[in-house]
């Protein structure tokens, strides 16, 4: 009689299944888009509201007599203000899982190190819930899909408003596919445009290409209402942010951080509940994101489905 | 002796009622904004009307002027220099559309604001939003109709059609060089049938009805404060 794979009751020398040495990533979206705001930077001022202020010089000269007075022109002034919030994330992670030899890539460690992740995530969703709020946009039409006309646009919009550049534009998955498909069927110059043939280029979350010298990027977070999805393409300084720095809060009595770099505006600290046989890993990030100037940016409105 | 009484436990609020998979992402709860610029050339239902298209005041800590404690007054204060008017969720003209906010819960506690025209599906545990486009369209219209949102501005009008016309002029460039593109060709005669609705059509939305026909006032000097029509751009000869 051979020795076969549990046939024989009480026999069984294998369990049903173990857990694999390392844990595999799931498809996730890290784009971060802080890169294309503008860092307002003034920290620790004794509010969390902050005003930034703003002069818009754009005054010239004027011509007089030779002995007229002169008379005082102030410049045009308004500011913005930026309100910094509480994110955080919690995880909670029992001693039995701990114990029990959890895969690499799901250990306790790794959900502290992801928290980065988190944050990233945090404030990317901060930014495309600007998009919304942007009082120029362009359309291809309630419930159409995005084109390529609607992308020039955009583009038109900026130039019309003397936005400088370098612009980018961010898109939701299902409107860069459109776009994508859009150019695939466009003639004349366009077609043979070699950033043509690079944004039809298989791309990942993120930087998906370059299309007449505009960054395009997809985000999942590109918020929509059920037909339209809302990106958009702005300048730098349309959006900008704050963060605080949490090294302070690190050098606690008490807390347990990991190690926290001077800068950094994320604080990972663990916590431990004996009684619940459990450790924590709290995140911790300090920012606000405002839309420094409205014409800066054009909401880019189509189809979603 | 008083008796006490038990609520009834309905079924948004049952313990196994259904909830998103922990998949899908929080969404913060939003007010909806018009602006005079924000608007769009609708034709999903009938010839084509102009419809506001609403702006969205994200209520989250941090984001935009929203304070800490979810107080939104720097954010509205700089939302009114854009030129931004708020809708407010209570203001009754909106009849049936008020508190035009709901919330979605999700398995691991997440709470995602959508509007009140969405409804979702779930799908092998993929997530499918749907909006009810009709209603939404109605909703639109009610605002303007309510006199919630101001008609669109005549020059806000001439300016969003200008721009339609500069797309069909291109349109028209692209297919004179490749007229043998029928793909292209449908999409100048989509163009400029878009372009020929907004000229002619030259009315905003839910205008009422003049009973008796006035006498034009003599003084036009604040001719955009009223009126009845959009003045059609220059002709489409020039297009």
């Amino acid at each position: 009689m051979a020795i076969d794979y549990g046939n024989t009751p009480g026999s069984n020398q294998f369990v049903s299944a173990t857990m694999n040495g390392a844990a595999w990533a799931l498809l996730t979206d890290l784009s971060d888009l802080f890169q294309f705001c503008v860092d307002l930077n003034p920290h620790q001022t004794g509010s969390t509201d902050n005003q930034i202020g703003q002069v818009k010089w754009d005054d010239a000269m004027s011509s007089l007599g030779e002995t007229d007075t002169v008379s005082a022109t102030d410049p045009t002034m308004s500011n913005v203000t930026v309100s910094v919030g509480r994110y955080a994330l919690r995880r909670d992670v029992s001693d039995l899982y701990s114990l029990a030899g959890p895969p690499s890539g799901a250990t306790i460690a790794d959900f502290a190190a992801r928290m980065a992740d988190a944050a990233s995530r945090a404030r990317t969703a901060a930014v495309t819930a600007m998009f919304g709020s942007l009082s120029n946009s362009v359309t291809s039409g309630g419930g159409t899909a995005l084109d390529a006309d609607t992308f020039y646009n955009a583009m038109f919009q900026l130039t019309e408003s003397r936005v400088p550049g370098p612009w980018v534009c961010v898109l939701s998955p299902t409107q860069l596919v459109n776009l994508q498909n859009a150019l695939r069927s466009e003639t004349g110059p366009t077609q043979y445009v070699p950033a043509t043939q690079e944004m039809l280029r298989g791309a990942g979350p993120g930087l998906a290409g370059l299309f007449e010298g505009v960054q395009i990027w997809s985000s999942d977070q590109v918020e929509d209402d059920g037909t339209d999805a809302t990106g958009a393409m702005w300048g730098m300084g349309a959006f900008g942010y704050q963060e605080m720095p949490v090294a302070q809060i690190g050098a606690l009595p008490g807390v347990i951080a990991q190690s926290v770099p001077a800068a950094s505006p994320i604080l990972v600290e663990f916590d431990r509940t004996a009684a619940d046989a459990t450790s924590s890993v709290i995140g911790s990030y300090y920012f606000g994101v405002v839309e420094v100037e409205d014409a800066r940016g054009v909401g880019i409105v189509s189809d979603i489905s | 002796m008083s008796s006490i009484i038990g609520t009834r436990i309905r079924g948004e609020e049952r313990a196994d009622r259904p909830r998103l998979p922990s998949s899908v992402t929080g969404r913060a709860p939003f007010l909806y904004m018009s602006h005079p610029f924000s608007w769009t050339w609708s034709d999903e239902e009938g010839p084509g009307e102009w419809l506001p298209r609403l702006l969205r005041m994200t209520i989250q800590p941090g984001v935009n002027g929203v304070r800490r404690d979810g107080s939104t007054t720097p954010a509205r204060t700089m939302a009114a220099e854009r030129g931004c008017a708020v809708i407010e969720y209570n203001d009754p003209r909106l009849g049936k559309w008020q508190d035009y906010v709901q919330a979605f819960e999700t398995k691991n506690g997440r709470r995602v604001h959508r509007s009140i025209f969405e409804s979702v599906r779930v799908i092998a545990g993929r997530v499918r939003w749907k909006q009810d486009r009709s209603e939404y369209l109605s909703f639109l219209r009610h605002l303007v109709a309510s006199g919630v949102i101001p008609p669109i501005d005549p020059d806000v009008a001439h300016e969003l059609t200008g721009r339609e016309r500069s797309t069909l002029q291109r349109l028209k460039q692209r297919s004179a060089r490749n007229p043998a593109d029928p793909n292209l060709a449908a999409r100048v005669e989509a163009q400029q049938a878009r372009v020929d609705a907004m000229t002619g059509a030259g009315r905003p939305v839910a205008q009422p009805k003049p009973r008796r026909r006035k006498k034009a006032p003599k003084d036009t000097a604040n001719g955009g404060a009223s009126f009845v029509g959009v003045p059609a751009p220059p002709g489409p000869s020039d297009v």
